[in-house]
């Protein structure tokens, strides 16, 4: 448990929730959550980890710089920043890499996944479920499922140095493939150990399916990418379980970002009514269950999750089936492999405007670049997922508070930070600049 | 084992001490971490007895730059001691007492803690760590030939 308690006192009906450090998260904020006479007043999600100017930094830099800058973001999930800047550039560049090159781009999305995913479900969120501290305690007691997580986590860092060169902060994309492409017998020397871990993956989504979720079950608006065939890593149109149904290229028109004095992320919302929505695996899970393998989708229905799921504390089911999609997908893709004739494809001189999204483990990464003609980088925007959820989060805080305050102090505080860990919300990744206007008299 | 990031100023004085032993002592068991966790955790494994050389911030654990400390890995004073954590606040520390959890330090186990003064975003060590880290190379090597 983290932060201070304060406690209510005789006399007065003002309660206070404040968690001045959020454990268990990537990233530096703290939660405030304001009662008056018995009525929830306020709840503010702070961000105030100093913002990290990468949207500055990336002006004046070359074109095939931005996959090794933009992963610099994030330590958890720099590959879904590489490839939403390489398939940005790529868009406005108009190159289409060869199909062995868009399977080794899966399989380096599989293997960030599993590294990110199985991280959260064991060392993060598994401890408020069976009400431990930290995964250091919980490993005392469950010494064989943790060790169980921290063998499927090597598998997914396995793939990721392999085919990113290193475990964290790959350097092998790059715009139009890769800088070189490991032997064939490397990747099929991690079959076994792969085939292993979804066996694990497995026994994963049966142990989370288990638990026992607190009852929280919302009317969100899902976003995420759909893809023709396939469950969706970096390609597709971007859908919504209230119809949208748009290409990349209309991400700006139908979603905005904007300032709230309490955080250093920008909070995303949907256009025009300025309306919260929520994307990651659940989002994901719930517009793409017909796209998962037949194995996982089997699984699912072992599980009882072949529908929709509205309750957040679910994620962490939602997260290990994943996972066994992650592992299932990467042995199909080393089982039958094809080997791209060239590492890359060659990059035109050029410039324009350039948009991408990809599926970022905790959710929609949008990128959007303008280039001059000279390939230098002349304006960044990047959305992350966690801005994205920060106002669902809130507004999940606020229900789960307003039903829940006949709880005692500790225990509310620690339901709503189990709340936050739903999303596996990636802190450093989503502080910007704030932008400063002046008014002159 | 050596611990840390050459991009991040004195952090790279475990990749430093790893590259000088590696020519000094070609058929040591030696690895480099980053200081993933699960990494850790697999290396501890299989280990009778494990040399860890990490970094710490200086002002943190109260020392002057350059100092050189060895505990236990069983020590309490490790966890005040600042080796510095990664990405979701899981470092070293972390490792240690999560392999403790699971039965899995090695019986024996030292760690080497070289106190740094800058960990910006930069290469290269600062002078005092330089030193302190070229004499650990020199008393690593004569430990090793004579164990």
């Amino acid at each position: 448990m983290t932060g201070k308690e304060i406690p209510i006192k005789a006399g007065l009906k003002t309660r206070r929730i404040d968690v001045g450090y959020l454990a268990r998260v990537e990233g530096e904020g703290a939660l405030m959550v304001d009662v008056v006479d018995g009525e929830l007043k306020d709840v503010q999600l702070k961000i105030f980890e100093p913002p990290r100017f990468f949207e500055a930094f990336l002006q004046g830099r070359e074109l095939t710089e931005a996959p090794d800058i933009t992963a610099r973001i994030c330590g958890i999930c720099p590959v879904a920043y590489m490839m939403s800047a390489v398939h940005a550039m790529e868009d406005m560049l108009g190159i289409r890499p060869e199909e062995g090159i868009r399977r080794l781009r899966r399989l380096l999305y599989c293997g960030e996944w599993i590294e990110s995913h199985v991280l959260h479900i064991y060392m993060l969120h598994a401890p408020d479920f069976l009400g431990f501290d930290d995964a250091i305690t919980m490993a005392r007691e469950h010494p064989d499922v943790v060790k169980r997580g921290l063998r499927m986590k090597k598998a997914g860092n396995d793939i990721v140095k392999l085919l990113g060169g290193r475990e964290i902060h790959p350097i092998n994309v790059r715009v139009g493939g890769f800088y070189k492409i490991p032997e064939v017998a490397t990747f099929t020397a991690l079959l076994d150990e792969l085939k292993w871990a979804r066996d694990a993956a497995a026994e994963t989504v049966l142990w989370t399916a288990g638990l026992h979720f607190p009852d929280m079950h919302r009317d969100y608006e899902f976003v995420a990418l759909r893809h023709d065939s396939d469950y969706p890593f970096s390609e597709g149109r971007i859908v919504s379980s209230r119809g949208l149904d748009i290409a990349m290229a209309q991400y700006p028109s139908h979603f905005s970002e904007r300032q709230v004095p309490h955080s250093n992320a920008l909070h995303s919302v949907r256009k025009p009514d300025n309306t919260p929505y929520f994307v990651g695996p659940m989002a994901r899970y719930n517009l793409n269950r017909d796209r998962l393998s037949s194995a996982t989708r089997k699984l699912a229905c072992e599980v009882g999750f072949d529908r929709t799921i509205d309750n957040a504390f679910e994620s962490i089911v939602v997260r290990a089936l994943e996972v066994f999609q992650a592992f299932d997908e990467a042995i199909e893709l080393i089982e039958n492999m094809v080997v791209p004739a060239r590492a890359a494809e060659v990059v035109p001189a050029g410039g324009g405007v350039g948009m991408a999204a990809t599926e970022a483990p905790r959710g929609l990464l949008f990128h959007r670049y303008e280039v001059g003609d000279d390939g230098l980088i002349t304006l960044a925007n990047i959305v992350p997922p966690t801005s994205q959820n920060q106002l669902t989060i809130e507004q999940d805080l606020h229900d789960l508070v307003a039903a829940n305050l006949d709880l005692s102090q500790s225990e509310l505080t620690a339901l709503c930070e189990q709340a936050i860990r739903n999303y596996d919300p990636c802190i450093s990744c989503a502080t910007h600049f704030l932008k400063l206007q002046l008014r002159h008299g | 084992m050596t611990v840390g990031n050459p991009y991040r100023g004195d952090d790279g004085v475990g990749p430093y001490i790893f590259a000088k032993l590696s020519e000094a002592l070609p058929g040591a068991d030696l690895v480099a971490s980053d200081g993933e966790v699960s990494g850790l955790i697999a290396a501890f494994q299989g280990c009778d007895e494990l040399l860890l050389v990490d970094a710490v911030d200086a002002e943190g654990a109260g020392l002057r730059p350059g100092s050189v400390v060895c505990l236990d890995a069983d020590d309490p004073a490790l966890a005040d001691v600042g080796l510095r954590a990664s990405t979701h606040a899981m470092g070293v520390s972390e490792a240690i007492a999560l392999a403790r959890s699971l039965g899995s330090l090695p019986d024996r186990f030292t760690v080497i803690a070289i106190a740094g003064a800058r960990f910006n975003q930069e290469m290269g060590l600062s002078a005092d760590v330089m030193t302190a880290a070229d004499r650990l190379v020199v008393e690593l090597t004569g430990w090793y030939g004579n164990a």
